[in-house]
C-alpha cells in the first residue's frame, strides 16, 4: 500500500520531496493544492506507481523548520481542496443556479442589448454573445428558466 | 493616551462553541424530517439554531433537544415558535419564502452597482498603511485621462442595475479635478436618458480641497467622505502629510462642509461628512479617543475597519500589524464603550455592527458587497484604473497595484457585456458563492455572511481559501459572535438601540434627479 509522507527534506538546496497515496487525492485536488504555492516554490508533479510525488524548490532559501511547515501546509491544502470538491458537487446545482442568475441578470436582455448598443457602446462586438457554441458561452442556456423574471403570474400559474 | 483596561477576553468577547450533540441526545431519538435544514451553536446559555431563509432563534437546551427530537406538537408554544421561524418543515410556505428570498437577493437580478474611478495615483499624504500605488504629486503621467473617463462612463451607464454610484477614488482623486468634473457632468447628462437612481461619492484626504470645488461638489451632489484615523497624534503618525497638519485640515473641512448642509436646509442627523478609521497597531489601546473623536467631530457612525493584507499595508504590517486576536480585541472594547455612550443617550453606531445586525434583526440585505453571496466581485462593483484596466473591484485593483493582474477582467475598451460574461468573472462569481465552502455550508451564520475572492486569494493563495484557518471567517464569525452574545443578553432598551442601528437612512439628497 502507498504511503503518504515526506520523502525527503534538504535545507541546502531549500528542497522537499512528498510522496502521496493517489487512491486519498484525485489529480485536481493535487493540481489546486499545488497551485497555492506557485508563488513561495517551484513545484514539480510526478508519479510513481501507486504515488503522486511532489517535488517542492523554495524561490527563497528555506530552513528545514520552514520546509516542513510547507509539507504540513501542503498537505492541509490537499485536504481543504478535496473537502470544498465534495461541497461543491454536492451543492453543485444550487451553485450554478444562483451563478447563472447573477450573470443573466448583469448581463440583462436582448432588449437591454439593443438599448446598450443605442446609447453608443462603441467598439463593443456583441456578435455571438448569445451563441451557445461560441467561446464557451453555452452557460448561458437557461433551461431550468431560472433566469426568467418572477413576473406576479408565475405562481398561480404553476 | 492609552485606553488599556486588560481584562477577561472570555467576557468581552464571548465566543461561540459547537453543540456537544453526544451530551444532548441519543442519534436514534433524532428526527430530521421534522426540520428545515438549520446550522447551530451555543451562544452563552442558549442554542442559536438559523436556516437558508435568515430566521434564527435561541432555544434553551431543553428546546433544542426537543426540536432535534421532533416532539413539539401544534399548539404547543415552542412548536408555535419554531413554526412562526420556519423551522418546521411541513409548516413552511414556499412561496412566500421565494418570494422572501427574491427580496433579500434582488442584487442578482442585476448589474454591478458601484463604480470606483480611480482618477490618479498622485497622492500629496504618505500614509504608512495605504493600499494604493502611489506615486508624488508630479506624476502626472499616472491621470485618468478624459477619454477613458469618458469609455468607463459609458460601460457603467451599461450596467443593468437600477442605480448606480460613481465613486472617486486615488491617490488623491481631487489631484485630477478636470476628470472629475468632466465624469460628473457627463454622467449627469448620460442619465437625462439612462433615468438611473445615480449618486456620486468622493473619498478625498480633503487636503486639496477649496472653496470653488467644495461649491461644485454640493452643487453636483457629490457625497464627501474622508479618512480620519482619531485623535491628532494618532492621524498625523500614520498619515503624514508634509503640507500641514492633517488632522487639523479634516475637522476643518468637515465642520465647514457639515455647516453647509445644514445652511442647505438638510437633516443634520442625516447628512455629515462620513469619515473613516483604519486600525492601525498604535490604535489598538485607544479605542475610547478614537470613538470620542468622531462624535466629537459629528459622526454618527464608526467604520472599525481592520488593517487589510492590500498594497502598502502588506508592507507595513510588521510596524502597523497586529493579530486577528489583538483586533477583536480592540474592537469589542471600542464597540462596548459606543454601546455605553448609546445608553448616556449619544447617537452613535458601529457600522460593521449595523450591517450584521440589520441582516438579523431587519431581515434586510443591504448588499454591503463584503458581506453577501455571491460576494460583490464584477456584479456587485467594478474598479476603473487611470489607463483603462476594469477590475472586479476596489480590491482587485490593489492586487494589481502589488504586480499580479489576477483580478483584471478586461479594459473600457471591452464593452460591458464581455466584461460582464468573460471567463475571469465567471470564475469570480462561482468562487464568491458560500454554498462551495465546507466551514460556510455547516456555519450558523451562513445566511448573514460573505466571500471576498480577493481577500481568499491574497491571504491564502486560492480565490476559495479554507475558512478554517481562514482570518476573515475569524473576524466575521467572531463579530457575529460577540452580536449574539449580545442579543442574548439585551434588555428593552438594548434591542430599541439595536434596532435603531439596524434602520436604513436613504440619503436621498444625493441621489441626481432623473
Amino acid at each position: 500500500m502507498a504511503q503518504s509522507k515526506i520523502e525527503t527534506i534538504d535545507a541546502k538546496t531549500s528542497t522537499l520531496t512528498l510522496a502521496l497515496d493517489i487512491d486519498l487525492y484525485p489529480r485536481d485536488v493535487l493540481y489546486a493544492a499545488a497551485y497555492v504555492f506557485l508563488d513561495r516554490a517551484y513545484v514539480l508533479l510526478d508519479r510513481d506507481g501507486q504515488r503522486f510525488i511532489v517535488h517542492v524548490r523554495g524561490k527563497q532559501p528555506l530552513e528545514e523548520e520552514t520546509l516542513r511547515a510547507f509539507a504540513g501546509e501542503f498537505e492541509n491544502e490537499l485536504l481543504a481542496q478535496a473537502l470544498r470538491q465534495k461541497v461543491f458537487a454536492a451543492n453543485q446545482r444550487i451553485i450554478e443556479n444562483v451563478a447563472n442568475l447573477a450573470i443573466f441578470g448583469a448581463v440583462g436582455s436582448e432588449a437591454d442589448e439593443e438599448g446598450e448598443a443605442a446609447a453608443g457602446d462603441e467598439g463593443t462586438d456583441l456578435s455571438g454573445l448569445h451563441g451557445a457554441d461560441d467561446d464557451g458561452m453555452d452557460f448561458l442556456n437557461d433551461p431550468l428558466g431560472i433566469a426568467k423574471p418572477w413576473e406576479t403570474g408565475k405562481k398561480g400559474d404553476e | 493616551m492609552n485606553n488599556e483596561v486588560r481584562s477577561d477576553t472570555s467576557t468581552l468577547l464571548p465566543r461561540g462553541r459547537q453543540v456537544d450533540f453526544a451530551q444532548l441526545s441519543s442519534p436514534s431519538q433524532w428526527k430530521p424530517d421534522f426540520a428545515v435544514p438549520y446550522n447551530q451553536r451555543v451562544i452563552g446559555k442558549k442554542i442559536l439554531i438559523s436556516n437558508d431563509f435568515g430566521d434564527w432563534l435561541l432555544l434553551t437546551h431543553d428546546e433544542f433537544r426537543d426540536f432535534v427530537e421532533g416532539r413539539p406538537l401544534p399548539g404547543e408554544p415552542l412548536y408555535e415558535k419554531l413554526k412562526k421561524a420556519n423551522f418546521v418543515a411541513t409548516d413552511v410556505d414556499l412561496w412566500a419564502q421565494a418570494d422572501r428570498w427574491r427580496r433579500k437577493k434582488r442584487y442578482l437580478f442585476f448589474g454591478p452597482t458601484l463604480h470606483a474611478f480611480v482618477l490618479t495615483h498622485r497622492c500629496n499624504h504618505g500614509c504608512q498603511y495605504c493600499h494604493s500605488s502611489i506615486v508624488g504629486m508630479e506624476r502626472m503621467d499616472t491621470d485618468m485621462s478624459i477619454e477613458v473617463a469618458r469609455r468607463g462612463v459609458d460601460v457603467a451607464f451599461s450596467t443593468t442595475s437600477p442605480a448606480l454610484t460613481i465613486e472617486f477614488q486615488g491617490g488623491e482623486p481631487t489631484a485630477n479635478w478636470e476628470v472629475l468634473k468632466f465624469i460628473v457632468d457627463y454622467a449627469r447628462q448620460k442619465n437625462l436618458d439612462a433615468k438611473k437612481v445615480l449618486s456620486f461619492a468622493l473619498v478625498t484626504n480633503l487636503s486639496l480641497m477649496d472653496d470653488e470645488k467644495l461649491d461644485f461638489l454640493l452643487d453636483r451632489k457629490v457625497q464627501i467622505c474622508t479618512s480620519m484615523d482619531g485623535p491628532a497624534d494618532l492621524h498625523n503618525k500614520i498619515r503624514i502629510f508634509r503640507g500641514g497638519d492633517s488632522h487639523e485640515l479634516v475637522l476643518a473641512w468637515m465642520k465647514k462642509i457639515n455647516q453647509r448642509y445644514a445652511q442647505m436646509g438638510l437633516d443634520v442627523n442625516q447628512y455629515r461628512v462620513e469619515a473613516l478609521p483604519t486600525i492601525t497597531r498604535p490604535s489598538l489601546t485607544r479605542w475610547r479617543d478614537i470613538v470620542d473623536q468622531f462624535v466629537d467631530a459629528g459622526c454618527r457612525a464608526i467604520f472599525l475597519r481592520k488593517l487589510d493584507p492590500f498594497g502598502f499595508a502588506a508592507k507595513s504590517a510588521k510596524t502597523l500589524g497586529y493579530s486577528m486576536d489583538e483586533f477583536l480585541e480592540f474592537y469589542a472594547h471600542a464597540v462596548d464603550y459606543i454601546i455605553e455612550l448609546n445608553r448616556k443617550g449619544v447617537q452613535v453606531m458601529e457600522r460593521h455592527a449595523a450591517i450584521m445586525l440589520n441582516k438579523i434583526l431587519a431581515d434586510e440585505e443591504p448588499n454591503y458587497l463584503d458581506l453577501r453571496i455571491p460576494g460583490g466581485a464584477c456584479i456587485g462593483q467594478m474598479g476603473y484604473a487611470p489607463d483603462g484596466s476594469v477590475y472586479s473591484s476596489d480590491e482587485g485593483r490593489f492586487v494589481a497595484s502589488m504586480g499580479d493582474d489576477m483580478f483584471r477582467i478586461g479594459s473600457v475598451d471591452d464593452g460591458y457585456r464581455t466584461l460582464m460574461t468573460n471567463a475571469s468573472t465567471r470564475a469570480l462569481v462561482m468562487a464568491g458563492l458560500n454554498d462551495g465552502q465546507p466551514d460556510c455550508v455547516s456555519c450558523v451564520y451562513k445566511p448573514w455572511c460573505g466571500q471576498q475572492v480577493e481577500y481568499n486569494y491574497k491571504t491564502q493563495g486560492s480565490l476559495h481559501g479554507h475558512m478554517r484557518d481562514s482570518v476573515w471567517c475569524r473576524k466575521h464569525k467572531s463579530i457575529f459572535d460577540y452580536l449574539m452574545h449580545k442579543l442574548e443578553a439585551a434588555d428593552e432598551r438594548d434591542m430599541e438601540m439595536f434596532q435603531l442601528w439596524t434602520t436604513n437612512r436613504t440619503l436621498d439628497h444625493f441621489i441626481v434627479e432623473r
